[in-house]
């Protein structure tokens, strides 16, 4: 095993116990914390694969810019009745089972298609162009069309969301 | 990139790197609070520490050492987890930042060139950016896990704050990286050989000074801890050693905001060089430190100048005033960028 | 004296006898500026209606006396001023003892809300229908009835504790969360524990608990202490502006038996109290930019200041807290020789001063942070009371020093300072220009200060059952004080009315509707003075329970505490 593949394993592993302890935990803010290690193992991924870019990306608007946001509702929450409401719905041995036939269906479709289709394969050396440059290639040369309708479905919700706080305001 | 027969040199020399930096870095962090306390003190017609050493130079240590022995107190009905965790993450992540500046250009050690900079990420300027926008959690989780009311306001101050500046300091850094035309600090700091930035962009120079002064709680955007009305906001319950660690967090935030100042906006290291060989190498390092020390200098004075704004004053002027300019200024910045290249 | 008009004072006896309608007892001189009307009880409330609608009477202060050695009753006594026509109105009402209960006025003049619940928790008689009638000055674990100015309570006597008692705190509005500020916070160098009611950051009310540290002053004035010893410790009554308290109990002692003080002394009392407004005022602009975070202000005019310390240690022998009154003028005489040393430094003072105003008056940043901020209506400052400079940044010309003119301000009459806006700014703008006119003052008051003698000789004992009011304008506003003469040397009744007691009591209504941010700047352009502390109350967070810790107690856990013992 190379140190990649060590650093690989290490960090899938955290993704999957902290994003297992988001769930688990009765404490919200708890759960945010365990969110954002959640993020950075995932963003680790990405540096792994020489994804620089999309690390930073990840690290700012997710961890810096989101979860802040997402901390801040967080932290304002009656903790004391928090911990007295039920934590899972009622239907969680179901959600369990269906999460769970899913996972085999995905690990069945992978190990059947190993032949099949061919992975992408992470470049030992990286690639000629800049990591930015690539990135910003693709978002605006290949995929002009749908970058542009992603950003104004963004803009369209933003611009909803500002009017329903304004109008709660009156 | 390193190739494989280079790995433990390479980590031995990073690791002496960061050893140094650190060093250097704790220390000017001390005399930092010694200056700031001498700067105001002189401004305010007073004498500042002169008791311990002359002229007070070893009140950073005597401090340092009263930090120390000072009784930790935890308060009862702290998240003990999270109230531990906030300053460390607040320290950490002060300290982590400075590892991407430029502080020179290379030296030559036994036939190695040795980059003065800890690590040259090509996106070294997102890393920064990505670092500092992390430094909210510190204050936020500080201010939520004391379970007290002074310090849950601080905390949610601040982090409004710290996200609203943040805006309208990356936005400033854009219009710089427009003109680079990269991410990288030192490719950033090389193009600026000619002209300084701050000739290009001083506009966005003005917005990023100020998105830097609020961005490290400084006066007079020092909101978080206005003791006036706070009490000593997110830090109220904290004492001891943890405390040290957001006291010294602040001030390495400030020597992080400077460093990039200096490299985005006043051509870094670069200044005039000559001498013999290792003159040669380490002038930069002595401009790139003064260049530093002046902008830190500027911070004290606008503390010794200026009153505290209130909370909705200093929301209203980062979204009303300093976003809107900041987006125009990047907005004609890459006008102009596109029709150069044209 | 400035002239009284006889047709005012024949006009308030008509309002008195009108409104009273034949309950009243009697109508007395004791001075030209004073009229005392004695009134049944059950006609004060109509006559205090009468004095404030057709008079404006502003009420000053209540008294309650406990005169049953003498008159086998108890007395409250309103005292009012007639501001513009230099009168004092004193009424006063027998209160039986087999009927300890008396009208509230506080429906008619909000202002008289502290006063009425303070002479209930020190005397007894409860003020019917007062709007909030819970304990003020009594610590929380006093025992019901148990009354501290009733003369028969020794003044050395400590009740014992009551157990389980609970602070009486107001219960915030629905949906508001409450904000404690105090009792001990960073910006208030005294204990007083407000709790601001919040809506987000927007303050919708606000509950007091102050008098933490009540020291029974007056106590040991009306019992332990005899006249002459009384300025000392009226003078340690407020730890920035004591040369007030003293000069006016002493004016009151004097004016209760006729005693004049020389000219000479009158003029030194002015020159201290004009020096005590400058290094108060100059203290008050330092702490105003601590509080909004401007240090440098603060370091500058305590600087500034410290010059004004010394010139008051060089005459009197001490910094503060000088001793120089005594009844009949003072113990002190101002040496000659450090006229020129006091004019010079004066210059310098008035130099820097002006130079403070200047980078102060042009701050952008100052006037976002104090404009508009707390603001006191004209209206509510006259219907709370307010005094000082707090009042006159509303609008309401009042100053004691040209009202009912004492020491020698007769003959060097100062200029009133007024602002109309009634926010902090304008408290800011009236404070700086009565420091530069105490400067003048002072110099005004210098070249003309006449030879003579210091102190008044007094031959004969001091006869008792008079009664003396006097007024000095003080830094933070009118201080007032009652002197009311007993036998053996000693006053019967010493009542002490400071400043910060009325205007306290506008607080409430000046935060209303601003952020929390605003209210240490807003409570801090009151210039408020407390007093110090002696104890220290606990609440138990999980039982909400009170306990009062002693001196001794004190002590006993901080030894504790030093020898490594822990206090668990």
């Amino acid at each position: 095993m190379t140190l990649l593949q060590i650093a690989f394993f290490f960090l899938s592993a955290l993704a999957l116990a902290s994003a297992i302890l988001v769930i688990t935990r009765r404490n919200a803010v708890h759960s945010v914390i365990w969110l954002i290690v959640t993020l950075f193992s995932v963003g680790g991924i990405f540096l792994l694969l020489h994804a620089e870019f999309l690390f930073a990306v990840q690290v700012i608007l997710y961890v810096g810019g989101i979860m802040v946001l997402f901390l801040f509702v967080v932290m304002l929450v009656n903790l004391d009745v928090a911990v007295k409401q039920a934590q899972f719905s009622r239907q969680w041995q179901l959600a369990l089972a269906t999460a769970i036939i899913l996972m085999a269906e995905l690990a069945y479709g992978i190990y059947r298609g190993h032949q099949g289709f061919t992975l992408a394969q992470t470049s030992a050396v990286p690639p000629t162009i800049g990591n930015t440059q690539a990135v910003a290639l693709a978002l605006y040369q290949d995929y002009m069309l749908p970058v542009e309708i992603a950003s104004v479905l963004l803009l369209v919700a933003m611009v909803g969301a500002v009017v329903m706080a304004k109008r709660k305001l009156e | 990139m390193a190739t494989h027969s280079d790995l433990p040199l390479l980590l031995l020399m990073t690791l002496a790197k960061v050893v140094v930096v650190l060093g250097v870095l704790l220390t000017a962090i001390a005399y930092i609070v010694w200056m700031e306390r001498k700067v105001v003190a002189h401004i305010q017609s007073r004498w500042g520490p002169y008791l311990v050493g002359p002229h007070g130079l070893l009140q950073p240590l005597a401090d340092a050492l009263k930090f120390l022995f000072k009784e930790d107190i935890v308060p009862d009905e702290v998240d003990r987890p999270i109230f531990w965790l906030a300053p460390l993450l607040a320290f950490t992540l002060a300290f982590l930042s400075i590892s991407v500046i430029p502080f020179g250009e290379s030296i030559t050690i036994a036939g190695h060139t040795i980059p003065l900079q800890i690590t040259d990420l090509n996106v070294g300027l997102l890393f920064v950016l990505a670092v500092t926008s992390l430094g909210v959690y510190g204050v936020a989780l500080a201010g939520w896990s004391s379970n007290s009311k002074f310090p849950l306001f601080g905390g949610l101050r601040s982090s409004a704050q710290l996200i609203s500046y943040e805006l309208s300091l990356g936005l400033a850094v854009v219009s710089v990286v427009l003109i680079a035309g990269s991410l990288s600090l030192r490719e950033i700091v090389e193009q600026q050989r000619g002209l300084w930035n701050i000739c290009k962009q001083p506009l966005g120079f003005l917005l990023y000074f100020t998105a830097a002064v609020a961005e490290t709680n400084r006066t007079p955007f020092d909101l978080p801890e206005a003791e006036a009305e706070l009490v000593g906001g997110y830090h109220t319950e904290y004492s001891s050693f943890k405390f040290a660690m957001f006291f010294m967090a602040e001030y390495a935030n400030m020597v992080t905001v400077s460093c990039l100042a200096t490299s985005l906006f006043f051509g870094g290291w670069l200044g005039p060089v000559f001498g013999p060989p290792l003159v040669r190498s380490l002038l930069p390092v002595l401009w790139f430190a003064l260049k530093v020390l002046a902008f830190l200098f500027v911070y004290i004075w606008i503390r010794g100048t200026l009153p505290r704004f209130r909370y909705d004053q200093l929301m209203g002027f980062g979204w009303r005033v300093m976003l809107p300019v900041a987006l125009l200024n990047v907005l004609g910045t890459s006008l102009i960028v596109a029709w150069r290249s044209v | 004296m400035s002239t009284i008009d006889q047709a005012t004072v024949t006009r308030v006896k008509q309002v008195v006898a009108a409104r009273s309608d034949g309950a009243l007892l009697s109508a007395t001189e004791p001075h030209a500026d004073t009229l005392q009307f004695a009134i049944e009880k059950a006609a004060l409330r109509a006559v205090v209606e009468g004095l404030v609608n057709e008079l404006q009477a502003r009420f000053m202060i209540s008294v309650g006396t406990d005169r049953r050695p003498v008159t086998g009753d108890f007395a409250i006594l309103h005292l009012f001023s007639l501001d513009h026509e230099h009168l004092y109105v004193l009424l006063e009402s027998p209160v039986p003892e087999k009927d300890l209960r008396i009208e509230s006025i506080t429906e008619i003049i909000p202002g008289a809300n502290w006063a009425e619940r303070e002479f209930r928790d020190a005397i007894g008689i409860h003020p019917e229908g007062h709007p909030d009638p819970r304990r003020l000055l009594l610590a929380d674990d006093w025992p019901e009835g148990t009354y501290p100015l009733r003369r028969d309570f020794p003044y050395n006597f400590q009740p014992p504790s009551v157990e389980n008692v609970r602070p009486q705190l107001r219960e915030p509005p629905a949906g508001a969360s409450v904000v404690p500020m105090g009792p001990f916070f960073p910006v208030l160098e005294e204990p007083a524990y407000w709790r601001l009611f919040v809506e987000g950051e927007t303050i919708v009310g606000c509950d007091t608990r102050i008098f933490y540290n009540h020291r029974g002053i007056e106590k040991l004035g009306d019992s332990v202490l005899t006249y002459n010893e009384i300025p000392y410790l009226a003078e340690r009554i407020c730890g920035i502006c004591g040369f007030i308290h003293s000069t006016c109990y002493c004016q009151a002692v004097e004016k209760a038996a006729g005693i004049e003080a020389p000219r000479r002394a009158r003029y030194i009392r002015t020159i201290m109290l004009e020096l005590e407004r400058i290094h108060s005022h100059l203290l008050w602009l330092g702490i105003a930019g601590h509080i909004i975070g401007f240090e440098t202000v603060l370091m500058q005019t305590w600087r500034i200041r410290e010059p004004v310390m010394w010139l008051c240690e060089e005459i009197s022998g001490n910094r503060k807290t000088y001793g120089m009154n005594t009844v009949g003028g003072l113990r002190r005489d101002l040496p000659n020789q450090t006229k020129p040393k006091l004019l010079e430094t004066l210059a310098e003072v008035e130099k820097e001063t002006i130079a403070v105003r200047n980078a102060i008056v042009g701050d952008t940043t100052l006037h976002a942070r104090t404009k508009g901020v707390g603001a006191l209506t004209n209206e509510w400052a006259k219907k709370i009371c307010a005094v000082g400079p707090p009042a006159r940044a509303s609008g309401v010309a009042i100053d004691a020093r040209i009202d009912h003119p004492y020491a020698a301000y007769d003959e060097v009459p100062p200029q009133i300072a007024t602002q109309e806006a009634g926010d902090t700014w304008a408290r800011v703008l009236v404070r700086v220009g009565e420091l530069l006119e105490s400067i003048r003052l002072v110099r005004e008051a210098l070249s003309s200060v006449p030879d003579g003698p210091i102190c008044a000789e007094i031959k004969e004992e001091i006869p008792p059952g008079r009664v003396g009011v006097s007024v000095v304008e003080a830094p933070r506003g009118e201080a007032v004080h009652y002197v009311l003469t007993g036998g053996d040397n000693r006053p019967y009744r010493w009542r002490v009315r400071a400043p910060t007691y009325p205007n306290l009591q506008a607080l409430p209504a000046m935060v209303s509707n601003g952020t929390i941010a605003d209210v240490p700047i807003t409570l801090g352009s009151l210039d408020p003075c407390f007093s110090c502390t002696e104890r220290l109350e606990t609440v138990d967070r999980r039982t909400n329970e009170v306990r009062v810790y002693s001196h001794a107690e004190l002590l006993e856990i901080s030894r504790r505490k030093a020898r490594g013992g822990g206090t668990r």
